[in-house]
């Protein structure tokens, strides 16, 4: 009896379900899905080591907290002729913002400085940040981020 | 559409004719294994969770089950074969909600629950928009109520028309249950009654 007593209680959570079963957020919740493309421009005179084994790109991901996310070396994935391209991918993300920062090693070179820059994939300089859902770096859907970074 | 009309109809009646009538509202959970897709994918293994809402009247049963399915599932079962071009035309990477409105019969023989429903599924996709084609699924289940709450197992076919549910019908009453249970989803669900 005592259970009858909350029925308006569930008919407001019926309601709040009927309105979430179409609610692109509670999906979200359920299924992360964001994506960090990252394309990683290294001008090739600078880094002139950059075909030696031990040479790599090193990418930091953090969340709004600065806590650490992922942490992923690439080896050389492509040289145009001025800048050699490395790619990373970073999926499975939460919304929220997150931090990038990116560290040449070179295996003669040294390690170079730090650089947290992102720019689009024109190279419009967006800042030290992104955040999910963003419509503007990736599809419409927002959950695809497609940026650039520079290489100190 | 006449040969579903009479077994609702059915229901219907037998409903009134239980003298000891009594309403029931419902607000469950559900978990089902990751690995239904068909093929499954072996990076998505999670849990699917589902949300139930279920009310009944007698012996008589409606209720809405909302599935959250995995992108990798509503891409299975949104790409098909255009039968003019035979081209197959890609489906939607997208996650979504498998809404599923049915009715049917329960019968509660305490502690023991068992029911059996049918009705019309829509499949909600990541993005604010309905997927065009309405499919149908058949569910049954048994389980255990004591009280307020209670938990049962249910298995869940989905079906891509109503044709399709009629000919697996057809196939059950003449002894092949291939069709209405091979590929049956199973959950498990937790329920509370009011």
């Amino acid at each position: 009896m005592k259970m009858r007593k909350l029925l308006p209680l569930v008919l407001l959570a019926v309601g709040s379900l009927f309105l979430l079963s179409s609610c692109d957020a509670m999906l979200d919740a359920i299924f992360p899905s964001n994506v960090i493309n990252i394309d990683v421009w290294v001008s090739a005179t600078g880094h002139a080591d950059f075909l030696a084994g031990g040479s790599y790109e090193n990418v930091t991901l953090m969340d709004s907290t600065f806590a650490v996310v992922a942490n992923v070396s690439e080896y050389y994935s492509s040289y145009d002729g001025i800048y050699v391209h490395y790619y990373f991918s970073f999926a499975k993300l939460n919304n929220g913002t997150y931090y990038l920062t990116t560290t040449y090693i070179g295996q003669f070179t040294g390690i170079h400085p730090t650089n947290g820059n992102i720019y689009d994939s024109s190279g419009y300089f967006l800042g030290n940040s992104l955040t999910f859902p963003d419509r503007t770096l990736g599809d419409t859907s927002g959950h695809t981020a497609n940026i650039r970074m520079l290489a100190s | 559409m006449k040969k579903l009309l009479l077994p609702l109809a059915a229901i219907l009646l037998l409903a009134v004719a239980v003298p000891a009538a009594f309403s029931e509202a419902e607000l469950g959970i559900g978990l089902s294994p990751g690995s239904i897709a068909n093929p499954p994918d072996p990076n998505n293994v999670d849990p699917i969770l589902n949300f139930h809402v279920g009310w009944s009247w007698s012996i008589l049963y409606l209720s809405w089950d909302a599935y959250a399915m995995p992108d990798y599932w509503v891409y299975n079962n949104t790409t098909y074969v255009d039968p003019s071009s035979g081209y197959t035309i890609p489906g939607y990477y997208v996650p979504g909600f498998l809404n599923m409105f049915d009715i049917g019969v329960k019968i509660l023989l305490k502690p023991f629950l068992l029911y059996a429903e049918a009705g019309p599924n829509m499949l909600y996709l990541r993005g604010g928009t309905n997927y065009g084609r309405v499919g149908v699924n058949a569910r049954l289940g048994a389980g255990l109520k004591f009280g307020f709450w209670g938990i049962n197992l249910s298995g869940t076919q989905v079906f891509a028309s109503t044709q399709d549910l009629e000919a697996a019908v057809h196939q059950a009453i003449h002894g092949n249950w291939t069709d209405l249970t091979q590929g049956m989803v199973p959950t498990l669900n937790f329920v509370i009654y009011f």
